[in-house]
């Protein structure tokens, strides 16, 4: 690939020890971030996103998360560094910003002394009091707050949802890191402030080149922020793609489904959905994980799903695309999955379907 | 057009603020300012607004948790505005149920599906032995699609969908005729949203229910309702026909609603009007601005929006719009200033 | 599908109970509180000399040392110090157990009535609770001891008496909290009666936090009680009172060091394993007290 990696994670596996057993959610994951680049990480609750960068971020603890795999971030293999290295990696070149604003943000201290704080500890040596200060208020600006010196005096809980969230963003890029994860930012705000918190954020690291990685479950929200998305599913990737090309041609039976499932403006009553329910991640189904729920599974799909790549940087993990050919007009259509009052569909061109999916319901 | 099943005249909610040692009065909150609109039976009427436009206090107040501050809501020829009447009458109580948000709050977690939905059944003597119970309880699981072994379940061991069905079951459990569904699914997967929609939609026409549907969702609120009022800071903003809400708008607030709502196909960007910047946030509603309350972030403000509160008045049949952009809108000149209600 | 356990509740205590496991410290205060319960239960036939638990000389074993027949050694009237310490728990956890038993219903009903009903009712029950909550809890019951004559009983009630309002906060603090759950809500709105919310829908929540300040207050209790015995205003001689042991045998420091050691270190042992008890329970039931 032409792009200079940032972050790869390779089969990545977590496992944990509980009560009831031992669950495997992490299921050999692999993701990409270029230099530069924004990529997008979509799934529904419990699919594993959160666990994922939980990893990357050093934040699992053995013994009782069990780690397999490589995260390589600049050359480093996060998961072999010892965790002084980490720590450091994690605050200087690895930023974070959370939904919950108000949980982030410590309520005792002002705004200015929480971002003084980061600016002490950017890397290459503690600027001199003035210029931090300078660059604090500079940052202020540069997520379009009003009124900067002020913001700086404020504590947090007099400041508005989404001037708290604009402050999270220029304290997560305050000391330039390569790369930001948003886990759902401003999921919590109200559809106006969210979007302007999007402009804002999307603005910010285009200027600076900063890599990063959008967690949420929001696909509106990844087709306007990002530029390359990976589709998660019970703990490992469905589907990647330009996010151009995820949204007009979506190849894994999950990502059309989850697709067809948003209601649409165009106003055609609400889809239905998918059936079943995300599998447990204790007796997880052999093979395929979204098999169950699928309306193509087929025999093969007991056996893990070949990684196909179907287009340019268009990767899918499903038995239905590895005969070698490219995907037909007929297959990138955008939404072979049966609309509300859609039954078993003949789009599966011929392909044997030895499934009545689960009739689990939600 | 039938008689509606619910009519709000002029609904206010305002909550003091007080402080100090002796609670002395500092100012008010208008939660709810001042709200009509009607309910016909078997519609579903959305209601969309962001946080702090009072949404959920005018929701509350219907289901009396709260008494209105003025205003009157009339339910079959009773005003349930007076709790007395609300007291009085038992039947408002079952006919009227809520569907919450938060399926993980909504039930308890100490007590199982059949405990939870046992309680309304005896409140209202619905069921007078215990075999009755169980024959209701299983009668009203099927109603929401779940089998009859998930009555012994607690609330832990089911997932987000599986509660809140049974949190639907629960509103129906009294038999009611309206429905006051606040945000249902937005906790939910998109995967299960469907469902739970499918679900509400089969009922009402089953039940011949009729639905408040509130939610943030517009993508949604789309697909659901039959007609949306878009509600700022305590008001109404405008009102119409779901379709021409959503093709037509006419509030400058509503564009701007509308212009940020995240789509996923281009075919759905097209739909949207020009983005519009939103200036600034919503006010809280204890600092509500003078004249038009949305003044300040309007992109189509002129001299008399920060001076004179707008009338609601009708642009295209039922379509009804406060703004001053539209003719009839602009009380006269002096007679507006702080309307003295409180 | 089978996503309905058969026996729910079997299944919650199986999973609190592997929480609970997996916890050292409060495993090890679970044995320790079960050990002094069993002991105090059958004190009279687990103890080598259960006539010395009360009013017994025997000057020929008088102060002997550790070791022999008597393995916490004799006082100086010649009984056995073990068995006075196992007969001692007996008061111990008898004065913690009386005294929860008053504080806590009255503490949770208060709390209840003043989470829900705002208003005076609120008003009056709380700062009546600030008012006993402000006077530090020794002092109170010294002061209520001055009055009363020193026994046991009256130091129940006087303990029980400056006990209750941390309950009431507790509970206080919860029920405002779980006043505006969804399930409270619908439980209103169908017209369920006052009783029935707070009985059915909120009590139950509140009982995790109920159960573990009340294993973490047994200890604070007993501690109270000891040093209420221990200033000569609890359990009157010749019953035995750890706190009274502790007191009398004090004066033979350091000659005589079993004398207070032993039952010392009683206090410390069962204080430490209602405090791991009540740590553990806390940890698994994720609340803060």
């Amino acid at each position: 690939m032409p792009r200079e990696m940032l972050l790869d994670i390779r089969n990545l596996h977590v496992s944990f020890t509980g009560y009831r057993g031992h669950s495997r959610v992490l299921n050999g994951v692999n993701l990409t971030v270029g230099r530069g680049e924004k990529v997008g990480l979509v799934g529904e609750t419990g699919c594993g996103k959160s666990l994922t960068v939980r990893a990357v971020l050093g934040l699992l603890q053995p013994p009782r998360a069990r780690i397999r795999g490589e995260i390589w971030f600049a050359g480093r293999n996060l998961l072999a560094l010892p965790p002084g290295e980490l720590q450091q990696i994690r605050g200087r070149e690895i930023a974070m910003i959370f939904q919950d604003p108000m949980a982030a943000l410590n309520p005792v201290f002002t705004v200015g002394d929480q971002l003084l704080d980061i600016i002490a500890r950017r890397p290459g040596g503690r600027p001199s009091e003035r210029a931090a200060w300078a660059r604090a208020v500079d940052i202020l600006k540069e997520v379009a707050l009003p009124d900067p010196e002020r913001i700086m005096r404020a504590y947090p809980v007099q400041l508005s949802g989404g001037m708290r969230q604009r402050v999270l963003i220029a304290m997560a890029l305050v000391n330039e890191p390569a790369l930001v994860i948003a886990d759902e930012p401003g999921t919590a705000l109200d559809v106006t402030i969210q979007e302007q918190i999007l402009q804002v954020m999307r603005a910010l690291v285009d200027a600076k080149r900063t890599s990063v990685l959008l967690i949420t479950h929001n696909l509106g929200v990844v087709r306007q922020t990002t530029d390359r998305v990976y589709v998660m599913y019970a703990g490992s990737i469905a589907e990647t793609a330009p996010t151009a090309d995820l949204f007009s041609a979506p190849q894994h039976p999950y990502t059309q489904g989850l697709l067809a499932s948003v209601p649409k403006l165009t106003g055609e009553g609400v889809p239905r959905g998918i059936d079943g329910m995300i599998p447990d991640y204790l007796n997880p189904p052999p093979g395929c994980r979204f098999a169950p729920r699928c309306q193509f599974a087929q025999p093969r799909c007991q056996q893990p799903p070949p990684w196909v790549r179907v287009g340019a940087e268009h990767d899918v993990a499903c038995v239905l695309y590895d005969d070698g050919s490219r995907p037909s007009a007929e297959r990138a259509a955008p939404s072979p999955i049966p609309l509300p009052t859609g039954e078993g569909t003949d789009e599966a061109s011929g392909l044997p379907s030895n499934t009545a999916p689960a009739v689990t319901r939600p | 057009m039938s008689e509606p099943l619910l009519r709000l005249v002029d609904v206010v909610k305002h909550f003091p603020i007080r402080t100090g040692f002796l609670m002395r009065q500092v100012g008010v909150i208008k939660a709810v300012d001042g709200v009509s609109f009607a309910l016909h039976p078997g519609e579903t009427f959305g209601l969309v607004g962001e946080s702090g436009s009072g949404k959920t206090t005018l929701a509350m107040t219907l289901l009396g948790a709260y008494r209105p501050t003025a205003g009157s809501m009339w339910f079959r020829g009773y005003d349930i505005a007076d709790p007395e009447v609300r007291r009085g009458v038992p039947a408002i109580k079952k006919a009227i149920q809520v569907v919450f948000q938060d399926p993980g709050s909504s039930l308890n977690p100490r007590r199982t599906v059949r405990q939870t939905l046992e309680v309304p059944l005896r409140v209202h003597g619905l069921a007078h032995t215990s075999a009755e119970a169980l024959r209701r309880v299983t009668a009203l699981l099927e109603m929401v699609e779940l089998p009859p072994e998930f009555m012994h379940a607690f609330p832990h061991a089911l997932s987000g969908g599986q509660k809140q069905r049974v949190a639907i079951a629960r509103a129906l459990a009294t038999e009611p005729s309206f429905l006051v569904l606040d945000e249902p699914t937005s906790a939910l997967d998109v995967s299960v949203q469907g469902k739970i929609i499918a679900l509400l939609v089969d009922l009402q026409r089953r039940l011949n229910l009729t639905y408040l549907f509130i939610t943030h969702d517009l993508s949604l609120m789309r697909n659901v309702a039959t007609r949306v009022a878009v509600m700022y800071l305590g008001k109404l903003a405008e009102l119409a026909a779901t379709p021409a809400l959503f093709s037509a708008p006419r509030h400058p607030y509503t564009r701007m609603l509308l212009s940020a709502i995240p789509v996923v196909s281009e075919e759905e960007e097209r739909l949207k009007p020009r983005w519009i910047v939103p200036r600034g946030e919503t006010p809280s509603p204890a600092r509500v601005p003078p004249g038009c309350s949305f003044h300040p972030r309007c992109p189509d403000a002129f001299d008399v929006c920060p001076r004179l509160d707008p009338v609601a008045a009708a642009v295209d049949g039922d379509h009804r719009v406060r703004c001053h952009l539209y003719p009839g809108c602009t009380p006269a000149e002096g007679t507006d200033a702080a309307p003295a209600r409180h | 599908m089978s996503v309905v356990a058969a026996a729910p509740a079997r299944e919650n205590l199986r999973r609190t109970w592997y929480a609970f496991s997996r916890n050292g410290g409060s495993l090890f205060g679970l044995g320790i509180v079960v050990v002094v319960v069993l002991l105090t239960a059958f004190a009279p036939w687990v103890t080598p000399f259960p006539r010395h638990a009360r009013a017994f000389t025997d000057f020929e074993h008088a102060s002997l040392p550790p070791g022999g027949s008597h393995l916490f050694g004799t006082d100086t009237i010649g009984r056995d110090i073990l068995t006075r310490v196992v007969f001692g728990y007996r008061f111990s956890l008898l004065l913690g157990l009386v005294v929860l038993s008053a504080a806590v219903p009255t503490g949770v009903v208060l709390g209840l009535l003043a989470g829900y009903y705002r208003g005076w009712p609120e008003t009056v029950i709380m700062r009546v609770t600030d008012i006993f909550l402000s006077i530090p809890p020794l002092a109170l019951a010294l002061a209520i001891m001055a009055v009363l004559e020193p026994n046991l009983q009256n130091a129940m009630l006087a303990v029980s008496v400056m006990w209750w309002p941390w309950y009431t906060r507790l509970v206080y603090g919860l029920v405002s909290s779980l006043r505006n759950e969804g399930y409270v809500q619908a439980a209103q709105i169908v017209g369920a009666s006052p009783a029935h919310i707070l009985l059915r829908e909120i009590l139950p929540n509140c009982l995790p936090a109920i159960l573990t300040k009340m294993t973490l207050d047994m200890a604070f209790v007993i501690l109270i009680g000891s040093s209420l015995s221990f200033l000569g205003l609890g359990v009157q001689p010749p019953d035995p009172d750890l706190g009274t042991m502790v007191a009398d045998g004090a004066k033979y420091m350091p000659d005589l060091w079993w004398v207070p050691v032993f039952p010392g270190l009683a206090i410390l042992v069962i204080v430490l394993g209602f405090n791991l008890l009540g740590d553990g329970l806390r940890d698994i039931f994720g609340v803060e007290v």
